[in-house]
């Protein structure tokens, strides 16, 4: 099994090599640049010039690409053109919240998904069948921010039951949450239901049902276990779409997450910031998935075998 | 199953302990337990901001919001007082044109920074000469030559040249005065956030919040709220309920389609005034058939003022007809104007060689305002036959597109350099050597006029310059102007201590809410 983890670890480095690539040659590809949109309106082009001529931007690009992987290979992701931080500092402080919206939304998404997956497989082709698929699809078709407001209306503004923007307690994760949670529910609900119609019609659940173990027993023990395997790793997806891609989530709730940062960042071409962020969150989601395959094996005895092997 | 809730719910619960460490709760507690509290005022006030801080560093931020966290903790020698229309005293209690290039201030007596140190000259020459170098202020101060000390409370600006604008330059923000002993013994960072206001820079998380708390021996003396907070909140409606819930005192810019949520609520009060923001759409004067005048004067009798102040602001914002704004000292009444005529509109088209219109594309960018002009002046266009296409672009990309020289046929833009002098007003985007003259006019007798307001001995004179210049270029059509945006604050009624913006910049120091 070390070995591997060292493996899918050195895989690690010619993914970060692509990824700061790509984002680097996308943002050079757009025109305009950061000067263009921290520089004050009125402030004469040859200003302008010399902001670029000390931030490098005047450099080919392969040059500039190649100074920014020689600090990434130092540990230097660099420092932001806009806010003249140190990117990996920005991150740091964002990735808290970020991690606590992810996981807490993916919380809430199995919590929705699980039982109602279980239910509609149980019940094929029934009234709940239908009502469980027409749920799920009802949270992924919602838009988030939509979804945000109309929870900060109802339980922020109406009932104050929960503040309506993030600031830390564990309260202020509740509306949020839900409101990422639902939208991700749809996906896990759907591999639930099918992961569980495939396995609870195999023969050794017919044999453990011969022996008169109580249908409870059998879904939420047997069937369950072994139906899990396509159900993490859609978690583990998840949790790594949720740390870059909950942008909205976070703007509706004020959420100081990573989003927000690369989004933000883009509009303010602020390379450094984009591509520094981009590879953590791609380092994060990579490891993630790391060890979500790690947890396949503590679930599926069969593929710690194979680890072993 | 067990294991897997369980493993959910420890990666959790040790976000949430890292979240401790990373973010606090934007409600900060006063730095100083000992300090007495002024039992009469609510401690704290909270205001929901529309933008993300950038830097603190304001001889190199653009940025509205920095300025406003600026004009809490810094001084400038001067401030534009906007109810009086006048420079009024600020760090300089006097001054006095000594010759066309030159300017004498007399420095206020007592006044300490935040670490304690006293305000002298040698902090103004500090702070100009650094300013005259750095990105964001060197183009504003750049008429400065030198700055002599007379003694530790007067000093001496000689200009490069005469510049009537100086003293609306000086109260600006990249000229707030930051002082030396700071720069000497501190990191540039901290060393920017030392200044001499009533309040004190206490946290700043990009993205989140920025808090500052009373500075008791400032020369103003002490303020009545203890803490200010600027939280950052995006979403306009949820900035709106997060004042209806409480969870902040000020929400700036609510939702325009909301605000009679506001005006129903005896708990809040709409403060609405006229910001520094000109809309307008420029024709490219460089580019076919924008190059003919008639057309751009057809345009301009086609375009509907009141139409797109209804539907683009819900009719919140002022109708303008000139290139100076109407609150500016220098706007003149009898400009050319262009009254809403279709017919008229229809005729000039005819004359120039377009009887049945043209295609073309307007430019703005991604923002929600610029795209609904951009829709409605599409509509009204095909009116006269102008069929036109909207390029949305985001601000970037619009940037380069639109810079001097640029082939854009039009766009909707937006100018708010009058809070800088008449001069600033101008000659960025008229004057044929203008940073940001986007419609590439390129015309000697404006040069002419913009050069000699700048020599204008007097008032009167000036006045008359630019009284001229207005006309023309109305006349010449290069700008369809048509509205003032408006600055919206919706705030708990019991606020007090609401001022108008300083220049551009909002003035937050006085607010207070008694208990």
């Amino acid at each position: 099994m070390v070995r591997y983890v060292i493996k899918r670890i050195l895989l690690l480095i010619p993914i970060m090599i692509c990824v700061s690539f790509v984002i680097y040659f996308i943002i050079d590809l757009a025109p305009g640049d950061v000067v263009d949109v921290i520089a004050d309106i009125s402030a004469e082009e040859s200003v302008k010039e010399q902001m670029r001529e000390d931030l490098g931007l005047n450099d080919p690009f392969l040059t500039r690409y190649v100074r920014y992987m020689s600090g990434l290979l130092r540990g230097d992701l660099g420092v932001s053109a806009v806010t003249h931080k140190d990117v990996f500092k920005t991150y740091m402080e964002k990735l808290p919240t970020t991690l606590v919206l992810a996981t807490s939304g993916i919380l809430v998404a199995l919590l929705i998904a699980i039982p109602l997956g279980i239910t509609a497989a149980v019940h094929q082709n029934t009234w709940r069948d239908s009502g469980s698929t027409v749920l799920g699809l009802l949270g992924l078709s919602m838009p988030n921010f939509w979804l945000g407001l109309l929870l900060i209306i109802a339980f922020s503004l109406e009932l104050k039951w929960f503040p309506s923007m993030y600031n830390g307690s564990l309260r202020s994760i509740v509306l949020p949450a839900i409101t990422l949670g639902t939208g991700e529910a749809a996906l896990m609900m759907r591999t639930t239901r099918s992961s569980m119609l495939e396995t609870i019609r195999q023969d050794y659940l017919r044999t453990i049902r011969a022996k008169g173990v109580p249908e409870k027993v059998v879904i939420n023990k047997h069937a369950l276990k072994n139906a899990l395997i396509p159900i993490i790793t859609v978690v583990g997806t998840q949790i790594g779409s949720s740390v870059g891609g909950a942008v909205l989530t976070e703007t509706v709730f004020a959420c100081n997450g990573i989003g927000r940062l690369i989004v933000d960042s883009v509009n303010y071409r602020d390379t450094e910031t984009v591509c520094g962020a981009i590879i953590l969150t791609t380092l994060l989601s990579s490891v993630v998935m790391l060890v979500v395959d790690l947890i396949y094996a503590f679930v599926d005895p069969t593929i710690k075998a194979r680890y072993t092997r | 199953m067990k294991k897997l809730l369980a493993l959910l719910l420890g990666v959790l619960m040790i976000a949430s302990c890292l979240v401790g460490c990373g973010e606090k709760p934007a409600d900060p507690t006063p730095t100083d337990p000992a300090q007495p509290t002024e039992a009469t005022y609510q401690e704290t006030i909270t205001i929901g901001i529309n933008a993300d801080m950038n830097k603190r560093d304001l001889q190199n931020t653009s940025s509205v919001i920095d300025r406003a966290n600026g004009k809490l903790a810094m001084d400038t020698l001067v401030q534009y007082d906007s109810e009086k229309k006048e420079i009024v005293a600020d760090l300089a209690t006097e001054w006095a044109q000594l010759d066309e290039t030159t300017w004498q201030f007399k420095l206020r007596e007592g006044v300490k920074f935040h670490d304690g140190t006293d305000f002298d000259a040698e902090d103004v020459v500090f702070t100009f000469t650094r300013g005259k170098d750095q990105a964001n202020s060197k183009s504003k101060l750049n008429t400065i030559d030198t700055i002599e000390v007379v003694d530790p409370l007067t000093v001496n600006l000689k200009l490069t040249t005469a510049d009537p604008d100086i003293l609306y330059k000086l109260s600006d923000m990249v000229s707030v005065i930051y002082s030396k002993e700071a720069f000497d013994t501190m990191s540039e960072e901290e060393a920017v956030t030392i200044g001499t206001g009533p309040y004190k820079y206490n946290e700043w998380v990009q993205g989140s919040h920025a808090s500052f708390v009373a500075f008791d021996e400032c020369w103003e003396g002490a303020p009545k709220t203890k803490n200010i907070v600027m939280k950052y909140i995006p979403e306009a409606p949820a900035r709106l309920i997060a004042l209806q819930t409480g969870e902040i005192d000020v929400a700036l810019e609510p939702p325009a389609t909301d605000y009679h949520y506001v005006e129903e609520d005896p708990n809040l009060t709409l403060y609405q005034m006229n910001g520094t923001n000109l809309r307008y759409v420029w024709l490219n004067v460089n580019v076919k058939p924008f190059d003919n005048k008639l057309v751009r004067q057809a345009v301009s009798y086609a375009l509907d003022r009141e139409e797109v102040i209804a539907i683009v602001y819900n009719g919140n914002a002022t109708a303008c007809e000139n290139i100076m704004h109407p609150d500016n000292e220098y706007f003149s009444a009898d400009a050319t104007k262009y009254e809403y005529n279709l017919e008229k509109a229809k005729e000039l088209l005819a004359e120039a060689g377009y009887p049945n219109g043209f295609d073309c594309t307007i430019y703005c960018t991604t923002g929600n305002t610029q795209k609904a002009v951009a829709t409605v002046v599409q509509s009204q266009l095909a009116k006269i036959g102008i069929n036109v296409a909207i390029d949305a672009q985001e601000s970037a990309t619009f940037g380069e597109g639109v810079k001097h020289g640029g082939s854009y046929d039009m766009a909707v833009d937006g100018w708010g350099g009058y809070a800088a002098g008449v001069d600033a007003a101008v000659r960025p985007v008229f004057h044929s050597t203008g940073a940001t003259n986007r419609c590439n006019i390129e015309d000697a007798k404006v040069d002419e006029l913009i050069d000699a307001g700048l020599a204008a001995p007097d008032f009167a004179a000036r006045m008359q310059v630019y009284a001229e210049l207005e006309d023309y270029l109305m006349e010449e059509a290069v700008w369809v102007p048509f509205a003032v945006e408006r600055i919206n604050v919706a705030t708990k009624s019991a606020l007090e201590g609401w001022t108008l913006p300083h220049g551009t910049t909002e003035n937050y120091r006085y607010l207070s809410i008694a208990e």
